[in-house]
Protein backbone atom coordinates (compact mmCIF):
# COMPACT_ATOMS: atom_id res chain seq x y z
CA UNK A 1 0.00 0.00 0.00
CA UNK A 2 1.85 3.27 -1.29
CA UNK A 3 2.02 5.62 1.28
CA UNK A 4 -0.68 8.21 0.36
CA UNK A 5 -2.91 5.33 0.19
CA UNK A 6 -2.40 4.45 3.56
CA UNK A 7 -2.72 8.36 4.51
CA UNK A 8 -6.22 8.42 3.43
CA UNK A 9 -7.41 5.08 4.87
CA UNK A 10 -5.90 6.57 8.34
CA UNK A 11 -7.20 10.24 8.30
CA UNK A 12 -10.92 8.39 7.12
CA UNK A 13 -10.74 6.78 10.43
CA UNK A 14 -13.69 7.54 13.33
CA UNK A 15 -12.21 10.90 14.84
CA UNK A 16 -13.17 9.04 18.07
CA UNK A 17 -11.01 6.32 17.55
CA UNK A 18 -8.02 8.54 16.69
CA UNK A 19 -9.01 10.93 19.35
CA UNK A 20 -9.16 8.61 22.22
CA UNK A 21 -6.23 6.38 20.84
CA UNK A 22 -3.92 9.33 20.75
CA UNK A 23 -4.91 10.67 24.42
CA UNK A 24 -4.46 6.73 25.75
CA UNK A 25 -0.71 6.91 23.65
CA UNK A 26 0.10 10.27 26.01
CA UNK A 27 -1.36 8.82 29.10
CA UNK A 28 0.97 5.58 29.06
CA UNK A 29 3.97 8.29 28.00
CA UNK A 30 3.77 10.44 30.54
CA UNK A 31 2.41 7.77 33.43
CA UNK A 32 4.80 4.84 32.26
CA UNK A 33 8.66 4.23 33.52
CA UNK A 34 10.55 6.75 32.20
CA UNK A 35 12.23 7.58 30.08
CA UNK A 36 11.65 3.77 28.62
CA UNK A 37 7.80 3.68 27.56
CA UNK A 38 8.04 7.48 26.49
CA UNK A 39 10.60 7.00 24.24
CA UNK A 40 8.92 3.79 22.81
CA UNK A 41 5.97 5.84 21.85
CA UNK A 42 7.83 8.79 20.73
CA UNK A 43 9.58 5.50 17.95
CA UNK A 44 6.06 4.17 17.16
CA UNK A 45 4.77 7.58 16.74
CA UNK A 46 7.95 9.05 14.96
CA UNK A 47 7.54 5.12 12.82
CA UNK A 48 3.63 5.95 12.00
CA UNK A 49 3.80 9.62 11.03
CA UNK A 50 6.59 8.93 8.44
CA UNK A 51 4.58 5.44 7.07
CA UNK A 52 1.88 7.81 6.40
CA UNK A 53 4.36 10.40 4.82
CA UNK A 54 4.55 13.09 7.00
CA UNK A 55 7.42 15.34 5.91
CA UNK A 56 11.00 15.00 7.08
CA UNK A 57 11.35 18.66 8.19
CA UNK A 58 7.95 18.72 10.25
CA UNK A 59 9.26 15.33 12.13
CA UNK A 60 12.61 17.37 12.60
CA UNK A 61 11.25 20.43 13.95
CA UNK A 62 8.63 18.13 16.50
CA UNK A 63 11.91 16.68 17.53
CA UNK A 64 14.02 19.76 18.00
CA UNK A 65 11.78 20.76 20.64
CA UNK A 66 11.66 17.75 22.89
CA UNK A 67 15.91 18.04 22.30
CA UNK A 68 15.88 21.35 23.05
CA UNK A 69 13.61 20.92 26.50
CA UNK A 70 15.41 18.01 27.80
CA UNK A 71 19.03 19.54 26.50
CA UNK A 72 17.82 22.64 28.72
CA UNK A 73 16.89 21.29 31.77
CA UNK A 74 20.03 18.94 32.19
CA UNK A 75 21.88 22.61 31.55
CA UNK A 76 19.63 24.72 34.17
CA UNK A 77 20.20 21.01 36.99
CA UNK A 78 24.01 20.97 36.05
CA UNK A 79 24.24 24.85 36.48
CA UNK A 80 22.28 25.39 39.83
CA UNK A 81 23.86 22.20 41.12
CA UNK A 82 26.80 21.23 39.73
CA UNK A 83 28.12 18.89 42.38
CA UNK A 84 24.48 16.58 41.98
CA UNK A 85 24.16 13.91 39.71
CA UNK A 86 21.53 12.66 37.73
CA UNK A 87 20.77 15.93 35.88
CA UNK A 88 21.36 13.57 32.56
CA UNK A 89 18.58 11.30 33.66
CA UNK A 90 16.01 14.68 34.14
CA UNK A 91 16.79 15.97 30.87
CA UNK A 92 16.49 12.64 28.96
CA UNK A 93 13.09 12.18 30.81
CA UNK A 94 11.48 15.60 30.12
CA UNK A 95 13.23 14.86 26.75
CA UNK A 96 11.35 11.71 25.77
CA UNK A 97 7.88 12.84 27.70
CA UNK A 98 7.97 16.23 24.97
CA UNK A 99 9.20 13.65 22.13
CA UNK A 100 5.81 11.61 22.52
CA UNK A 101 3.84 14.57 23.17
CA UNK A 102 4.63 16.37 20.14
CA UNK A 103 5.04 13.30 17.83
CA UNK A 104 1.77 11.93 18.86
CA UNK A 105 -0.48 15.01 19.23
CA UNK A 106 1.33 16.59 15.40
CA UNK A 107 0.10 12.94 14.28
CA UNK A 108 -3.25 13.48 15.41
CA UNK A 109 -3.79 16.89 14.11
CA UNK A 110 -2.14 15.91 10.88
CA UNK A 111 -4.67 13.29 10.05
CA UNK A 112 -7.93 14.66 11.96
CA UNK A 113 -9.89 18.20 10.79
CA UNK A 114 -10.58 20.54 13.56
CA UNK A 115 -13.89 19.62 12.90
CA UNK A 116 -13.71 16.22 13.32
CA UNK A 117 -12.03 16.18 16.46
CA UNK A 118 -14.71 18.98 17.72
CA UNK A 119 -17.29 16.13 16.33
CA UNK A 120 -15.96 13.77 18.59
CA UNK A 121 -16.26 15.95 21.67
CA UNK A 122 -19.46 16.10 21.08
CA UNK A 123 -19.69 12.22 20.52
CA UNK A 124 -18.60 11.80 23.89
CA UNK A 125 -21.28 13.72 25.52
CA UNK A 126 -19.45 17.17 25.89
CA UNK A 127 -21.90 19.35 27.70
CA UNK A 128 -24.04 20.96 24.70
CA UNK A 129 -24.00 24.84 25.44
CA UNK A 130 -19.64 23.74 24.98
CA UNK A 131 -20.11 21.67 22.37
CA UNK A 132 -22.15 24.50 20.25
CA UNK A 133 -19.74 27.41 21.37
CA UNK A 134 -16.74 24.83 20.64
CA UNK A 135 -18.39 23.76 16.93
CA UNK A 136 -19.02 27.94 16.19
CA UNK A 137 -15.65 28.97 17.33
CA UNK A 138 -14.53 26.03 14.87
CA UNK A 139 -16.13 27.30 11.97
CA UNK A 140 -15.87 30.69 12.41
CA UNK A 141 -12.21 30.78 13.31
CA UNK A 142 -10.59 30.86 9.85
CA UNK A 143 -13.44 34.03 9.15
CA UNK A 144 -12.11 36.08 11.50
CA UNK A 145 -8.54 35.16 10.53
CA UNK A 146 -9.07 36.48 7.34
CA UNK A 147 -11.20 39.70 8.40
CA UNK A 148 -8.55 40.68 10.46
CA UNK A 149 -5.73 39.58 7.68
CA UNK A 150 -7.03 41.93 5.32
CA UNK A 151 -7.73 44.77 8.07
CA UNK A 152 -4.09 44.45 8.60
CA UNK A 153 -2.90 44.22 5.55
CA UNK A 154 -4.72 47.13 4.98
CA UNK A 155 -2.89 48.91 8.07
CA UNK A 156 0.43 47.85 6.50
CA UNK A 157 -0.26 49.75 3.58
CA UNK A 158 -1.22 52.57 5.22
CA UNK A 159 1.81 52.26 7.30
CA UNK A 160 0.45 51.68 10.29
CA UNK A 161 3.21 49.81 11.84
CA UNK A 162 5.81 52.34 11.13
CA UNK A 163 7.68 52.78 14.87
CA UNK A 164 6.55 51.06 17.82
CA UNK A 165 3.98 53.88 18.78
CA UNK A 166 2.16 53.67 15.69
CA UNK A 167 2.68 50.15 15.56
CA UNK A 168 1.10 49.40 19.13
CA UNK A 169 -1.39 51.48 18.30
CA UNK A 170 -2.58 50.01 15.28
CA UNK A 171 -2.50 46.68 17.03
CA UNK A 172 -4.72 48.10 19.23
CA UNK A 173 -7.28 48.93 16.53
CA UNK A 174 -6.94 45.74 14.75
CA UNK A 175 -7.86 43.82 18.03
CA UNK A 176 -10.94 45.90 18.48
CA UNK A 177 -12.06 45.78 14.69
CA UNK A 178 -11.37 42.12 15.15
CA UNK A 179 -13.75 41.99 18.11
CA UNK A 180 -16.44 44.33 16.62
CA UNK A 181 -16.89 42.31 13.82
CA UNK A 182 -17.18 38.75 15.88
CA UNK A 183 -19.94 40.57 17.51
CA UNK A 184 -21.41 41.20 14.26
CA UNK A 185 -21.59 37.57 13.28
CA UNK A 186 -22.50 36.75 16.32
CA UNK A 187 -25.38 38.71 15.83
CA UNK A 188 -26.05 37.83 12.30
CA UNK A 189 -25.49 34.03 13.67
CA UNK A 190 -27.92 34.10 16.30
CA UNK A 191 -30.50 36.00 13.78
CA UNK A 192 -29.95 32.97 11.62
CA UNK A 193 -30.14 30.71 14.39
CA UNK A 194 -33.56 32.15 15.39
CA UNK A 195 -34.97 32.00 11.72
CA UNK A 196 -34.01 28.45 12.23
CA UNK A 197 -36.15 28.33 15.06
CA UNK A 198 -33.71 28.59 17.87
CA UNK A 199 -34.91 30.12 20.44
CA UNK A 200 -31.66 30.41 22.89
CA UNK A 201 -31.50 26.70 23.80
CA UNK A 202 -28.74 25.08 22.38
CA UNK A 203 -28.41 22.91 19.08
CA UNK A 204 -29.75 19.65 18.26
CA UNK A 205 -27.00 17.08 18.19
CA UNK A 206 -26.03 16.68 14.37
CA UNK A 207 -26.52 13.41 12.65
CA UNK A 208 -23.05 13.08 10.93
CA UNK A 209 -20.32 10.39 11.87
CA UNK A 210 -17.44 12.70 13.88
CA UNK B 1 6.39 34.18 24.92
CA UNK B 2 7.53 32.36 27.57
CA UNK B 3 6.34 28.40 28.16
CA UNK B 4 7.76 25.42 27.04
CA UNK B 5 6.28 25.11 23.44
CA UNK B 6 6.62 24.92 19.63
CA UNK B 7 9.37 27.66 19.04
CA UNK B 8 8.62 29.77 22.07
CA UNK B 9 10.44 27.34 24.24
CA UNK B 10 13.37 28.36 22.90
CA UNK B 11 13.35 32.20 24.27
CA UNK B 12 12.43 30.79 27.30
CA UNK B 13 15.06 28.65 28.20
CA UNK B 14 17.29 30.72 26.39
CA UNK B 15 16.75 33.22 29.24
CA UNK B 16 16.44 30.64 31.52
CA UNK B 17 20.64 29.61 31.05
CA UNK B 18 21.26 33.44 30.94
CA UNK B 19 19.54 34.44 34.59
CA UNK B 20 21.61 31.00 35.74
CA UNK B 21 24.68 32.09 34.27
CA UNK B 22 24.70 35.36 36.45
CA UNK B 23 23.86 33.21 39.60
CA UNK B 24 26.31 29.91 39.37
CA UNK B 25 29.55 28.55 38.33
CA UNK B 26 29.71 27.02 35.21
CA UNK B 27 31.00 23.45 34.85
CA UNK B 28 32.58 22.74 30.84
CA UNK B 29 29.79 20.43 29.66
CA UNK B 30 26.96 22.84 31.21
CA UNK B 31 28.71 25.60 29.78
CA UNK B 32 28.45 24.32 26.15
CA UNK B 33 25.15 23.00 26.24
CA UNK B 34 24.52 26.77 27.51
CA UNK B 35 26.68 27.99 24.76
CA UNK B 36 24.13 25.86 22.57
CA UNK B 37 20.89 27.36 24.18
CA UNK B 38 21.59 30.43 23.71
CA UNK B 39 23.09 30.91 20.36
CA UNK B 40 19.68 28.84 19.09
CA UNK B 41 17.38 31.36 17.20
CA UNK B 42 14.10 31.26 18.56
CA UNK B 43 11.37 33.71 18.55
CA UNK B 44 9.10 33.97 21.82
CA UNK B 45 6.18 33.00 20.17
CA UNK B 46 4.07 30.80 22.37
CA UNK B 47 2.69 30.68 25.70
CA UNK B 48 1.56 27.24 26.13
CA UNK B 49 3.14 24.40 27.77
CA UNK B 50 3.83 22.01 25.36
CA UNK B 51 2.54 18.51 25.19
CA UNK B 52 4.10 16.22 27.69
CA UNK B 53 5.86 18.94 29.28
CA UNK B 54 4.17 18.11 32.57
CA UNK B 55 4.56 14.22 34.52
CA UNK B 56 1.03 12.77 34.70
CA UNK B 57 0.33 13.24 38.31
CA UNK B 58 0.12 17.09 37.69
CA UNK B 59 -1.26 17.62 34.33
CA UNK B 60 -3.80 16.14 35.83
CA UNK B 61 -4.36 17.41 38.66
CA UNK B 62 -4.38 20.90 37.15
CA UNK B 63 -6.77 19.25 34.28
CA UNK B 64 -9.34 18.24 37.73
CA UNK B 65 -8.66 21.16 39.66
CA UNK B 66 -10.53 23.16 36.58
CA UNK B 67 -12.99 20.91 35.85
CA UNK B 68 -15.44 23.13 38.70
CA UNK B 69 -14.71 26.43 37.16
CA UNK B 70 -15.13 24.93 33.40
CA UNK B 71 -18.56 23.94 35.08
CA UNK B 72 -19.63 26.81 36.34
CA UNK B 73 -18.82 28.39 33.02
CA UNK B 74 -20.81 26.12 31.18
CA UNK B 75 -23.65 26.53 33.43
CA UNK B 76 -23.52 30.43 33.32
CA UNK B 77 -23.61 30.02 29.62
CA UNK B 78 -26.66 28.27 29.65
CA UNK B 79 -28.29 30.64 32.06
CA UNK B 80 -27.25 33.28 29.58
CA UNK B 81 -28.66 31.23 26.81
CA UNK B 82 -32.06 31.36 28.60
CA UNK B 83 -32.26 34.95 28.57
CA UNK B 84 -30.27 35.55 25.43
CA UNK B 85 -30.03 33.97 22.07
CA UNK B 86 -26.82 35.80 20.93
CA UNK B 87 -25.11 35.04 24.25
CA UNK B 88 -23.62 31.50 22.74
CA UNK B 89 -22.63 33.03 19.26
CA UNK B 90 -21.48 35.89 21.10
CA UNK B 91 -18.74 33.81 23.53
CA UNK B 92 -18.20 31.22 20.47
CA UNK B 93 -16.97 34.27 18.45
CA UNK B 94 -15.24 35.83 21.27
CA UNK B 95 -13.34 32.82 21.63
CA UNK B 96 -12.74 32.79 17.96
CA UNK B 97 -11.50 36.63 18.09
CA UNK B 98 -9.24 35.63 21.63
CA UNK B 99 -7.38 33.05 18.68
CA UNK B 100 -7.18 35.32 16.30
CA UNK B 101 -5.65 38.44 18.49
CA UNK B 102 -3.47 35.43 19.61
CA UNK B 103 -2.01 34.98 16.40
CA UNK B 104 -1.57 38.90 15.95
CA UNK B 105 2.78 39.26 15.72
CA UNK B 106 4.04 41.96 18.39
CA UNK B 107 7.30 43.33 17.62
CA UNK B 108 8.87 43.72 21.39
CA UNK B 109 11.61 46.10 21.10
CA UNK B 110 13.92 44.85 23.86
CA UNK B 111 14.37 41.73 22.18
CA UNK B 112 14.42 42.40 19.07
CA UNK B 113 12.35 39.60 18.05
CA UNK B 114 8.25 38.37 17.60
CA UNK B 115 5.41 37.68 19.93
CA UNK B 116 1.41 38.05 20.52
CA UNK B 117 -0.97 38.95 23.24
CA UNK B 118 -2.81 36.50 25.07
CA UNK B 119 -6.22 38.61 25.15
CA UNK B 120 -7.66 36.76 27.83
CA UNK B 121 -7.21 40.16 30.14
CA UNK B 122 -9.34 41.40 27.10
CA UNK B 123 -11.70 38.95 27.17
CA UNK B 124 -12.34 38.99 30.52
CA UNK B 125 -12.98 43.01 31.07
CA UNK B 126 -15.53 42.23 28.18
CA UNK B 127 -17.73 38.81 29.39
CA UNK B 128 -15.94 38.40 32.90
CA UNK B 129 -14.01 36.11 34.23
CA UNK B 130 -16.14 33.17 34.76
CA UNK B 131 -16.80 33.12 31.00
CA UNK B 132 -13.51 34.21 30.37
CA UNK B 133 -12.35 30.38 31.47
CA UNK B 134 -14.49 29.10 29.08
CA UNK B 135 -13.48 31.45 26.24
CA UNK B 136 -9.70 30.21 27.27
CA UNK B 137 -10.97 26.92 27.19
CA UNK B 138 -12.28 26.81 23.30
CA UNK B 139 -9.62 29.05 22.36
CA UNK B 140 -6.83 27.41 23.21
CA UNK B 141 -8.46 24.28 22.20
CA UNK B 142 -8.45 25.78 18.35
CA UNK B 143 -4.79 26.65 19.10
CA UNK B 144 -3.87 22.91 19.85
CA UNK B 145 -5.93 21.79 16.76
CA UNK B 146 -4.87 24.34 14.24
CA UNK B 147 -1.62 25.47 15.39
CA UNK B 148 -0.62 22.53 17.16
CA UNK B 149 0.53 25.03 19.60
CA UNK B 150 -0.06 23.40 23.66
CA UNK B 151 -1.30 20.16 24.12
CA UNK B 152 -4.14 18.20 25.40
CA UNK B 153 -2.84 16.78 28.74
CA UNK B 154 -1.35 20.58 29.09
CA UNK B 155 -4.74 22.15 28.49
CA UNK B 156 -5.64 22.05 31.95
CA UNK B 157 -2.45 24.01 33.47
CA UNK B 158 -2.54 26.38 30.28
CA UNK B 159 -6.19 26.98 31.66
CA UNK B 160 -4.91 27.77 34.84
CA UNK B 161 -2.50 30.17 34.12
CA UNK B 162 -4.46 32.10 31.06
CA UNK B 163 -8.35 31.90 31.71
CA UNK B 164 -8.22 31.53 35.91
CA UNK B 165 -5.72 33.59 36.59
CA UNK B 166 -4.86 36.03 34.26
CA UNK B 167 -8.52 36.29 33.35
CA UNK B 168 -9.59 37.15 37.29
CA UNK B 169 -6.52 39.70 37.76
CA UNK B 170 -7.85 41.47 34.71
CA UNK B 171 -11.08 41.38 35.52
CA UNK B 172 -10.26 42.98 39.18
CA UNK B 173 -8.14 45.50 38.06
CA UNK B 174 -10.33 46.43 35.73
CA UNK B 175 -12.99 47.06 37.55
CA UNK B 176 -10.76 47.97 40.78
CA UNK B 177 -9.16 51.13 38.59
CA UNK B 178 -12.87 52.47 37.24
CA UNK B 179 -14.53 52.29 40.43
CA UNK B 180 -11.96 54.90 41.44
CA UNK B 181 -12.35 56.34 38.36
CA UNK B 182 -10.03 55.54 36.40
CA UNK B 183 -10.21 56.39 32.64
CA UNK B 184 -11.24 53.51 30.58
CA UNK B 185 -7.90 53.22 28.60
CA UNK B 186 -5.91 53.36 31.84
CA UNK B 187 -8.20 50.51 33.61
CA UNK B 188 -7.85 48.58 30.42
CA UNK B 189 -3.75 49.35 30.07
CA UNK B 190 -3.50 48.24 33.74
CA UNK B 191 -5.65 45.26 33.47
CA UNK B 192 -4.04 44.12 30.11
CA UNK B 193 -0.58 44.54 31.84
CA UNK B 194 -0.86 42.62 34.88
CA UNK B 195 -3.27 39.90 33.19
CA UNK B 196 -0.43 39.27 31.25
CA UNK B 197 2.00 39.43 34.37
CA UNK B 198 -0.06 37.65 36.34
CA UNK B 199 -0.17 34.85 33.26
CA UNK B 200 3.56 34.32 33.10
CA UNK B 201 3.91 34.08 37.23
CA UNK B 202 1.57 31.13 37.17
CA UNK B 203 3.21 29.60 34.18
CA UNK B 204 6.84 29.96 36.05
CA UNK B 205 4.80 28.56 39.18
CA UNK B 206 2.93 25.37 37.30
CA UNK B 207 6.73 24.72 35.83
CA UNK B 208 8.87 24.84 38.73
CA UNK B 209 6.35 22.40 40.76
CA UNK B 210 6.57 20.26 38.23
CA UNK B 211 10.34 20.35 36.89
CA UNK B 212 12.03 21.18 39.95
CA UNK B 213 13.49 17.80 41.03
CA UNK B 214 15.73 18.15 43.83
CA UNK B 215 15.83 21.63 44.15
CA UNK B 216 14.10 23.97 46.36
CA UNK B 217 10.76 24.68 44.64
CA UNK B 218 11.36 28.54 46.07
CA UNK B 219 14.56 28.72 43.87
CA UNK B 220 13.16 27.01 40.76
CA UNK B 221 10.42 29.59 40.97
CA UNK B 222 12.82 32.29 41.42
CA UNK B 223 15.20 31.52 38.32
CA UNK B 224 12.01 31.05 35.98
CA UNK B 225 10.45 34.04 37.02
CA UNK B 226 14.04 35.95 36.86
CA UNK B 227 14.36 34.45 33.40
CA UNK B 228 10.78 35.54 32.32
CA UNK B 229 11.67 39.17 33.04
CA UNK B 230 13.75 40.25 30.12
CA UNK B 231 10.74 39.71 27.78
CA UNK B 232 7.80 39.40 29.44
CA UNK B 233 8.50 43.24 31.52
CA UNK B 234 7.99 44.98 27.49
CA UNK B 235 5.18 42.16 26.36
CA UNK B 236 3.34 42.94 29.62
CA UNK B 237 3.66 46.82 28.73
CA UNK B 238 2.69 45.86 24.96
CA UNK B 239 -0.04 43.73 26.09
CA UNK B 240 -1.74 46.91 28.18
CA UNK B 241 -1.51 49.09 25.40
CA UNK B 242 -2.77 46.45 22.98
CA UNK B 243 -5.76 45.96 25.78
CA UNK B 244 -6.30 49.43 26.03
CA UNK B 245 -6.37 50.31 22.37
CA UNK B 246 -8.90 47.84 21.65
CA UNK B 247 -11.07 48.72 24.33
CA UNK B 248 -10.87 52.23 23.43
CA UNK B 249 -11.80 51.55 19.86
CA UNK B 250 -14.80 49.23 21.18
CA UNK B 251 -16.19 52.14 23.02
CA UNK B 252 -16.13 54.22 20.56
CA UNK B 253 -17.33 52.30 17.21
CA UNK B 254 -19.92 49.47 19.75
CA UNK B 255 -20.15 50.71 23.30
CA UNK B 256 -22.76 47.97 23.47
CA UNK B 257 -19.78 45.64 23.38
CA UNK B 258 -18.39 46.86 26.94
CA UNK B 259 -21.78 46.68 28.65
CA UNK B 260 -22.82 43.09 27.00
CA UNK B 261 -21.74 41.69 30.28
CA UNK B 262 -23.99 42.97 32.51
CA UNK B 263 -26.72 43.34 30.16
CA UNK B 264 -26.99 41.02 27.21
CA UNK B 265 -28.69 42.62 24.02
CA UNK B 266 -31.30 40.73 22.18
CA UNK B 267 -30.93 40.53 18.28
CA UNK B 268 -34.21 41.72 16.56
CA UNK B 269 -35.52 38.65 15.68
CA UNK B 270 -38.38 37.35 13.24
Amino acid sequence: MSRAALRERVAGLDARLKLGGALLSLLVALAGPAPHTASTVAALALLASLAVGERAGVLLRRLGVALFSGLALWALHGLLRPEASGAWRLGLVLGTRVAAGATVFGLLIALTPPWALVGALRAWRVPAPLAEVLALAVRYATVLERAAHTAREAQILRLGYRGVRRGVHSLGALGGLTLVRAFDQAHATAEAMAARGCRGAHLPPPGERP
Amino acid sequence: MPGFSGRGCGAVLRHCVQACLQSAPLPPSAGLAALVLLLLPHPAHAMHLAEGILPFGWAAGWTLSVLPLLALGVTRLRQRMAQSPLYSPFVAMLAAAVFVVSCMPVPVPIIGTCSHPCGTGLAAVLIGPVMTVLVTFVALLLQALFLAHGGLTTLGADIWSMGVVGGFVGYAIFHALRSVRASLGVAAFAAGMLSDWATYAMTSFELASALHGAQPLGSTLGTLLLSFLPTQLPLGLLEGAFTAGAVVFISRRRPALLKFHALPAAPATP
